[in-house]
């Protein structure tokens, strides 16, 4: 962690989270420790079952049943959220820590209108009038590019497109001015020509308003273009942390150069080949020592197998739990 | 097109004869309109007048953006969906049309691969029932040597035999996706229509459904359609690619020259969206294509894409633009297709090799 605790808005420490099921526990996120700073784009990265979710939702407290936060802390504003009454809870969500889900059609009402949702939301947290709601809310719908705002805010969400839902729950997570903001997979179920406009707003509004941005994606070309710095995820535990341009350029723990190398790129003419890596990610049922990453890894020792490698630093704040990374240039990464 | 394993003596010589022929393919639904009192009727305009052929051991690559009518074609090319109009030939013989028991008989020829490799599973069947259960409706392999068929499929997808007594829940996604594969293969099909294949799975295990889907295509001889809306993804595996926009071919080329050179407007847009997984390019991007994709129920007239197209006039709105060739494999639906590769006006990055 580095020492520049001026600017440090949100910090997870030590953060463990597990779901009781009924013949075993799966240990969701194994000691997590993240930094997130103002007006910072931070990707977190990882496959399905990293945790890079429950992490996202453990900010909230919004862990799903039967999950369970056990140890840790999240520090927001000097205060330990997870120590914190739901009531005042209930104040933070929305309120200073906003969310854009990754359904927007599901994470809003069916039943009421744009409008509406915008009003209970200024009206609960910012004590607005309703008159003063409506008015906020056309600014916000205008900022984030919906046409005509004033009459499209009387629709119901079903009248309006996925791309334009998720306007509308970009504009409806930023209505409280928040400090910080949690985009989990925030384009996963949109087009990608939309996905591009989506995130060039994404990117506006978090330079704008100086907010701190978690970006948890799968997507590594949209961590390219999109963030500041990248918390790579595996089984619940960060296994490589950098700046973007560190991370892609030289990457240091085989997982993440192992992801590099299966993103499907545009080739000029066709290869045919496809990087894998061999078998699938671990689903963690019991505590044990070695790196999680040892049963598909290439760079693999006894060692691995026996000792959990710490997160260190590689040089310059670039972290990586490995013992033995990897040392090579960009072009190597990709070749 | 080259082969890493000998292929089946049948393909090495092929006919002149395409394998697939669609001729002019039209869906059209009907669906209730939005009327208060009077509900009106109204036309899902899914696949509007599409021709494509796929010859043996040939993938076609279907790429473009949700409702752009490429699954539609998928399901229709079977016969899932009713064409309203056209021809799908199928080794020469006409499908539409076609009474119900000879269709039955050519989907040995022909199957699918769907998209939700769980969903598409029945959860309370075995693995060995699920694998086992075209070569009963296909009556093509007699009960007491159903099991070890079954076992032989699985090996060939690459799971291991005991798969057979287990069930779909017991197994990933990736892992899945290879039963639907192995299923898929069970009547030995010529054909097999691949709806984005891969789009549910991890990227980690993407490439190793894509690894194997290529192999079984060389070692069997098989024709795909692939259908999916990552370019990358499309661009590795096909020979030939077409680019759907609002249920029309806009562009339909081979795969060398559609990644070089993309000439129609809205191809170009497809490609610069890409998020290139390289920070330096990323900055780069910056001129995305505006607006979204306008209703099915009324497209637009002329070209479809001119509300959208930084380059469109006048004859864009009211003439509607042919597939026309611009040169030999490479066909494109666009009255300014040669300004817009020269204007290149979303800055679309010319690909780069590794």
């Amino acid at each position: 962690m580095t020492s520049d605790t001026a600017s440090d808005l949100l910090k997870i420490h030590d953060l463990h989270v597990s779901f009781p099921l009924e013949r075993s526990t799966v240990y969701a996120v194994q000691g997590l420790d993240i930094t997130l700073k103002a007006g910072e784009r931070l990707g977190v990265v990882g496959e399905s079952g990293s945790g890079k979710s429950i992490t996202a939702q453990s900010v909230l407290r919004m862990v799903p049943e039967p999950g369970k936060i056990t140890s840790g802390q999240i520090v927001y504003d000097g205060t330990d959220l997870l120590a914190q009454p739901e009531s005042r809870m209930r104040r933070i969500r929305g309120g200073q820590i906003g969310l854009i889900p990754q359904n927007p059609l599901t994470s809003l009402n069916p039943v009421i209108t744009i409008e509406s949702h915008f009003v209970e939301v200024l009206t609960l947290h910012l004590a607005m009038t309703k008159r003063e709601a409506v008015v906020r809310t056309v600014e916000l719908l205008r900022s984030v590019g919906i046409p005509d705002p004033a009459t499209r805010m009387k629709e119901y969400p079903h009248r309006l497109s996925g791309g334009q839902r998720q306007r509308v729950m970009i504009a409806l997570s930023l209505a409280c001015e928040p400090r910080v903001l949690i985009a989990d997979e925030p384009t996963t179920a949109l087009d990608v020509t939309i996905q591009a406009q989506i995130l060039e707003l994404f990117d506006d509004l978090v330079v704008r308003n100086n907010i701190g941005a978690f970006l948890i994606t799968h997507n590594l070309g949209i961590v390219a273009g999109h963030c500041d710095r990248v918390v790579v995820m595996y089984a619940g535990r960060i296994m490589e942390s950098a700046t973007v341009d560190e991370l892609f350029e030289l990457p240091a723990h085989p997982y993440t150069l192992g992801l590099l190398r299966c993103v499907p790129r545009l080739h000029a003419t066709r290869t045919r080949s496809f990087h894998a890596i061999p078998g699938l990610p671990p689903r963690v049922t019991q505590l044990t020592a070695g790196c999680p990453f040892a049963p598909r890894c290439d760079r693999v020792t006894e060692q691995c197998h026996n000792e959990t490698p710490p997160l260190v630093d590689v040089g310059g704040g670039h972290t990586a739990a490995c013992w033995h990374p990897v040392t090579l240039t960009a072009k190597e990464v990709v070749a | 097109m080259t082969t890493a394993l000998p292929a089946e003596p049948s393909i090495s010589a092929p006919t002149d004869q395409p394998l697939l022929d669609v001729d002019g393919l039209v869906v059209h639904y009907h669906v209730r309109g939005a009327g208060r009192i009077v509900r009106s009727h109204e036309t899902v305009h899914a696949v509007d007048n599409v021709s494509f052929t796929i010859g043996r051991n040939e993938t076609l690559g279907l790429v473009g953006e949700s409702g752009c009518g490429k699954s539609t074609t998928g399901r229709a090319v079977l016969m899932l969906d009713r064409p309203s109009d056209g021809r799908v030939r199928f080794e020469g013989r006409d499908l539409v049309g076609l009474p119900a028991n000879e269709l039955t008989a050519l989907r040995r020829s022909m199957q699918m691969v769907f998209q939700d490799p769980i969903g598409s599973l029945n959860p309370r069947h075995t693995v060995g029932q699920l694998v086992a259960e075209p070569l009963l409706v296909h009556k093509l392999v007699p009960r007491g040597q159903r099991r070890q068929r079954a076992q032989e499929l699985l090996e060939l997808v690459g799971l291991p035999p005991d798969a057979v007594g287990r069930f779909p829940h017991e197994f990933s996604g990736g892992q899945c996706q290879r039963i639907g594969i192995a299923r898929a293969l069970a009547v030995e099909p010529a054909f097999l229509v691949l709806d984005e294949p891969v789009s549910a799975l991890d990227v980690s295990i993407q490439a190793q459904v894509l690894q194997l889907l290529t192999e079984l295509q060389d070692h069997l001889g098989l024709s795909y359609l692939f259908i999916a809306h990552d370019l990358a993804v499309v661009g590795e595996m096909s020979d030939r690619v077409a680019v759907m926009y609002l249920g029309k071919i806009v562009e339909l080329a081979e795969r060398d020259l559609l990644y070089a050179k993309p000439h129609h407007p809205y191809t170009q847009a497809l490609f610069s969206a890409v998020p290139a997984p390289d920070p330096k390019e990323a900055r780069e991007r910056s001129r995305f294509v505006q607006g979204e994709v306008p209703s099915s129920l009324a497209p637009p007239p002329g070209c479809r894409f001119h509300t959208r197209c930084p380059l469109a006039r006048d004859q864009c709105r009211t003439e509607e633009p042919r597939l026309e060739p611009v040169s030999e494999g490479h066909q494109v639906a666009c009255h300014f297709a040669e300004e817009a590769v020269e204007r290149n006006i979303f800055g679309t990055p010319v690909a780069a090799d590794a």
